[in-house]
């Protein structure tokens, strides 16, 4: 990547500041009329409101082999209220014991005026702060029956901690896109892929979006905070003799246009793509195995987002239709002692890179702060929301949520740290090293994934899954890498942890978007190579059908 | 898929209009002709069957899309598509691998679906080229499974499975969107504040949509079809709540194949505030436990009464083959529908009274029906329809689809159905009274029949919620206050009591149809001599709830009717609390 010094990354002095103090005092207003009419006239009476306006203008812009796909603009502004009613200790979003999740007290996105008009946006406002205080109101009714009538809960910590007033602003983000230039850069781009008759399907697309956070409530928050997201995403689809498809994807991450990689750059990913298809093609179907392995930086971060990560959202622990596999473990230790974890949402780049976990304020209004959560093995903490768990009372900064859906704890930016750290020359020879000790005859690399899944639910499987996109067997006898195809990584938490035998010296960045209960957010996983002593792949789930029957068209 | 099925009501009615751009390059119609070729001619699985039909439909379309709450624009976009679809059929005309549920599309691996927007040649043809690929090894797969299927099942009916048809050649122009997006937002805005000078009403929200493109039809029996897609739309929503808690709401619908058929700003204007006033009107209207007896349907109620009733019956289902034990005829799973099956030659309309559906048809006593298009999604013509005479179903509604007793289309394909069949929907439906009185003399006749039964009011029922607009929590409700045997049938939006003392109107609100079926038709004594021109857009569910962007442009032509022993009882739904807090701008203006 072209080295490049940004003063503030993510923030462009464009728009007038007045401009979106505007929109609070408008917010504001309305919120501190609706909460005096309703504590003294609503039974029961709300305890708090706040009102949190996500404003996003986002552009995309899409090529395949060489013809325009895609070439939009949008801009919104969607509204989420959040009301509660009885008090800190108990309210409408305790748990009812019998349901999962907050029982439909999401709403779907709401979308209200994109002009700063006081009389149009103070309508939505009070049309919505009606209904959701209607629902909370019915809410804590059934929250105060269940509780009677079900057995005495584990977790008796309050419903809400308190937090301070905080006051943030800022100039807006923005983003400045010569949108003309870059649909003629993706058309000469995707072009690229024509030669590569493997390359079924491929597609070059960017999605700019710069979102603005304006939040109030009734405890005197007004916070105002934004970034840019930019990503060029690259995806090449082929398909193997047997049926099974294959694909490649890549992405790049910006704070600003100029960021991105050069052409040159991009078009030997472009090439690197197209002959990994073709490498895959020929590669044969991998076999059932446990044994050594080496996951790259990108696909150690997956991996730890998916087995540390959605295991220490603080809401988890205190549901009792999670499984809690880390709930009581608190000063334990649950990884080897080498490695720690921090969640760091105020780290914006790492190495140059542009981190998509990057936030100032969570969507509770509480600052952006790094959380150590494993301390040389040891669990020190969860990520936290403004719902407190019996071991950690405070938030830390980590309610997320996609407009119109409930806060969560979400991960932030995953950094794993490690203090056995061998460069990876090495790590390969430990690799072949510990296939031979178990007499195996190779190891497996994994040089890229394309994601994983988890549960963690009582009733479910609480595994996990990686999707491994690229991957070798290292011959214990020092042949050549052969790669291989068709293969996910599967496990159970707990025990993949212990397998863990040493790391790389040199942190890879997996940027991603994370699907959970409240909806998509961005992530990213910081992460060196690892090598674990075992790890189980199986067979991926295959499509039968053959290639294209005819040759491509001329 | 994407689609709203397109008109043509814009050219003077010209059979093979070769317009502009046809003669010159169309890269999209020659990939798609020069692509179904290729593959008509070459395709197959060894050992297996080769395609016998090949079809491909893309639709390109550049819509804006605006939002305005409160004099606040909410949204205004831009969004530029194409995107398309292959069928592919394997075996024959008497059996092939459609019209059976255990079929499924392909499988979607390609990312083929959105075709680039650009008429790049090559580009083109390689998506439709995998797309087609896929669809045939889909076909060959669903045939097999079929076969197998069938050596369990003995059919009572054996039909076949596709009708032949002529090729037509259809080539129209292409269409381009023209718009000001600046002046949109100005006059959603301008919309939008109306609704500052009602009080009563709790929420509302007007949106607007311009869409323009074509749609482009090429088959493998040398079918090839390209026809304009145009469609502006107005609406205005709102909802009110009564002091007893009961919400009500109603909306305004305006669409148009050009910019101008919307009305002038101030005339689109006018209409929503009309329907402000009127919802304001109806939030303090008394309500009524229950009644039975007559009631006039006047203008656009009448329209969507027959829209809601005959709509769909009129086409015949055909339930799938399924891979289960069971199989055969009978009611299409999904319930809408079918209601008309088997009982051609009975009597569903008094014999006053006949249905025609003429979807050729552009304009009616010059006004453009919207329902007007020139080819159905199959590419055929659609012909006049004789659906009742003298009141008794003669004919039906028909796609390439055999079904029991009718083979061959007469061009009504208009919405997707299920495992590759397309679902036969009318165009303009046309009801035609042969005896009719004056419009004024309809409400003196209830009038007198009330004075006879000795009733102390009549009905008049000038609006039903037909499309629903009602909102998603106001909806749950009213599904849920439905009886559980009960086809859902549309609510009555805008009902007057008529004193039969002195012919005095009150608005009544809250009431809800029971047990109103096709049956209540039999019971139509009178019609009006002014019919009113009902559009819509039918979108295949129940109340025509546009789910996803399916749909097809419908109008109903039809007389004001005076309807005898019509049940209605009051809403049992839920009623929520009143807001605690006033409207923040009405508390203002106090």
């Amino acid at each position: 990547m072209t080295a490049r010094v940004v003063v503030l990354a993510g923030l462009l002095w464009a728009a007038a500041p007045a401009e979106e103090a505007a929109l609070l005092k408008i917010l504001r207003q309305e919120l501190d009329r609706s909460f005096a009419i309703l504590r003294e006239k609503a039974d029961p009476p709300p305890y708090f409101i706040s009102y949190e306006v996500t404003d996003q203008r986002t552009q995309v812009v899409s090529a395949t082999s060489g013809a325009l796909t895609a070439d939009s603009q949008n801009h919104s502004r969607l509204l989420d209220v959040t009301v509660r009613v009885g008090d800190y200790k108990l309210d409408n979003y305790h748990r009812l014991r019998g349901q999962s999740g907050f029982g439909g007290q999401g709403s779907g996105p709401i979308a209200i005026s994109l002009d700063n008009d006081p009389d149009s946006l103070q309508a939505s406002l009070w049309t919505h702060t009606d209904r959701k205080y209607r629902q909370a109101a019915e809410r804590l009714i059934r929250i105060r029956t269940n509780r009677t009538v079900k057995v005495e809960e584990e977790d008796t910590s309050d419903d809400f901690s308190p937090e301070g007033p905080i006051t943030a602003s800022g100039p807006p983000a923005t983003v400045d896109l010569q949108s003309g230039a870059w649909t003629a850069r993706l058309k000469k781009l995707s072009a690229a892929f024509g030669r590569h008759p493997q390359v079924l399907t491929s597609r070059l697309a960017l999605h700019v979006e710069s979102r603005n956070q304006h939040l109030v409530n009734t405890e005197g928050a007004s916070v105002e905070h934004g970034r840019n997201y930019l990503r060029l995403m690259i995806t090449a689809q082929g398909r193997a003799e047997d049926g099974m498809d294959l694909d490649r994807f890549e992405s790049f991450e910006a704070a600003e246009p100029g960021e991105f990689p050069s052409d040159e750059r991009l078009l030997g990913v472009i090439e690197g793509m197209a002959g990994d298809l073709k490498q895959m093609r020929a590669a044969p179907v991998a076999e059932p195995f446990l044994g050594p392995a080496i996951l790259s930086g990108r696909a150690a971060g997956v991996f730890f987002h998916e087995i540390l990560g959605h295991r220490v959202e603080g809401h988890r622990q205190k549901d009792e239709a999670e499984g809690q596999t880390f709930a009581k473990k608190l000063g334990e230790p649950i990884l080897p002692l080498f490695l720690s974890v921090v969640f760091d949402p105020t780290r914006r780049k790492q190495d140059g890179i542009e981190l998509n976990g990057w936030y100032d304020y969570d969507n509770e209004g509480v600052k952006a702060r790094p959380v150590t959560l494993v301390e040389k093995g040891v669990l020190k903490s969860f990520l936290m929301t403004r719902s407190p768990v019996a071991a950690v009372g405070r938030s830390n900064g980590h309610a997320r949520r996609q407009p119109g859906a409930e806060v969560v704890a979400r991960q932030s930016n995953l950094m794993v740290e490690s203090s056995r750290r061998v460069p990876e020359a090495e790590l390969r020879r430990m690799l072949a090293a510990e296939a031979r000790r178990q007499n195996k005859p190779y190891g497996l690399y994994f040089r890229d994934i394309r994601g994983g899944f988890t549960t963690t639910g009582r009733g479910g499987l609480q595994a996990f899954k990686v999707l491994p996109v690229v991957v070798y067997r290292v011959w214990a006898d020092g042949r050549p890498d052969e790669m291989i195809r068709g293969v996910d990584i599967v496990g159970t938490p707990l025990a993949a942890f212990g397998k863990i035998l040493a790391t790389s010296d040199r942190p890879e960045v997996f940027n991603g978007v994370c699907g959970a209960e409240s909806g998509s957010v961005p992530v990213s996983a910081v992460a060196p190579a690892i090598l674990v002593s075992e790890i189980e792949i199986e067979k991926q789930r295959k499509a039968q059908d053959r290639p294209p029957l005819l040759e491509p068209p001329k | 898929m994407k689609m709203k099925t397109g008109a043509l009501a814009l050219l003077a009615s010209c059979a093979a209009c070769l317009a502009q751009g046809s003669g010159s390059e169309d890269v999209v119609l020659r990939a798609m002709t020069d692509e179904m070729a290729r593959a008509a001619a070459e395709l197959r699985l060894e050992g297996l069957a080769r395609p016998y039909y090949i079809d491909t439909l893309v639709l390109e379309s550049d819509t804006y899309s605006g939002a305005a709450v409160f004099g606040g624009l909410a949204r205004s976009r831009r969004t530029p598509s194409r995107s398309q679809g292959v069928h592919v059929r394997v075996g024959d005309y008497q059996l092939d691998n459609t019209n059976f549920s255990g079929g499924g599309g392909g499988r979607g691996a390609y990312d083929v679906y959105s075709l680039p927007l650009e008429d790049d040649y090559l580009v083109l043809r390689r998506h439709l080229w995998l797309s087609t690929d896929e669809a045939y090894k889909a076909a060959v797969e669903a045939l097999a499974r079929k076969r197998a299927a069938l050596r369990n099942i003995s059919l009572p009916v054996v039909l076949n499975d596709f009708a032949r048809q002529d090729p037509v050649q259809a080539l129209g122009r292409r269409a381009r969107l023209e718009i000001d997006q600046k002046k949109w937002e100005e006059r959603l805005r301008e919309w939008s504040a109306v609704f500052r000078r009602y009080p009563k009403i709790l929420s509302s929200r007007v949106e607007a949509e311009a869409s323009a493109g074509t749609r482009w039809f090429v088959n493998s029996e040398g079918m090839r079809v390209r026809e304009p897609e145009v469609l502006y739309l107005v609406q205005a929503f709102a909802t009110a709540q009564a002091s007893d808690g009961m919400r009500i709401h109603d909306s305004v619908w305006i669409a148009a194949r050009q910019e101008a058929g919307l009305g002038s700003p101030a005339e689109v204007r006018a209409r929503i505030d009309a329907m402000a006033r009127r919802l304001s009107e109806f939030v303090s209207a008394g309500t009524l436990d229950t009644y039975s007896g007559p009631v006039l349907f006047e203008g656009m109620a009448a329209g969507q009464v027959f829209a809601e009733m005959l709509g769909r019956n009129l086409a015949l289902t055909r339930k799938p083959v399924s891979e289960g034990a069971r199989g055969g005829l009978g009611p299409a799973a999904g319930g809408l529908g079918g209601a008309l099956d088997g009982r051609r030659k009975s009597r569903i309309l008094p014999e006053w009274i006949d249905v025609t559906d003429d979807a050729a048809q552009a304009e009616w006593k010059g006004r453009p029906l919207l329902g007007h298009y020139e080819v159905d999604l199959e590419g055929v013509r659609p012909r006049r329809v004789e659906l009742i005479r003298r009141g008794v179903l003669e004919n039906f509604l028909l796609t390439r689809l055999p079904v029991k007793g009718f083979e061959g289309s007469n061009g009504h394909a208009r919405l997707p159905g299920a495992s590759g069949t397309w679902l036969a929907a009318p165009g303009n439906l046309l009801v035609t009274a042969r005896e009719t009185r004056p419009e004024a003399e309809l409400k003196k006749q209830l009038i007198e029949m009330c004075r006879a039964q000795d009733r102390e009011f009549g009905l008049i029922v000038r609006k039903l919620d037909f499309p629903s607009s009602a909102s998603r929590e106001d909806l749950v409700n009213i599904f849920s206050g439905q009886g559980q045997d009960e086809r859902p049938t549309s609510i009555p939006l805008a009902v007057y009591k008529v004193y039969a003392a002195d012919g005095r109107e009150e608005p009544v609100r809250g009431l809800r149809f029971h047990g109103f079926s096709m049956r209540n038709l039999k019971d139509i004594i009178a019609a009006g001599d002014e019919p009113h021109v009902f559009d819509f857009i039918d979108s295949g569910s129940a109340f025509a709830l546009m789910e996803g962007s399916y749909g097809a442009e419908t109008s109903v032509v039809a007389p004001s009717v005076l309807m005898d022993d019509v049940e209605l009882k009051g809403s049992e739904e839920q009623r929520p609390r009143l807001p605690v807090a006033p409207h923040p701008y009405f508390a203002r203006q106090k």
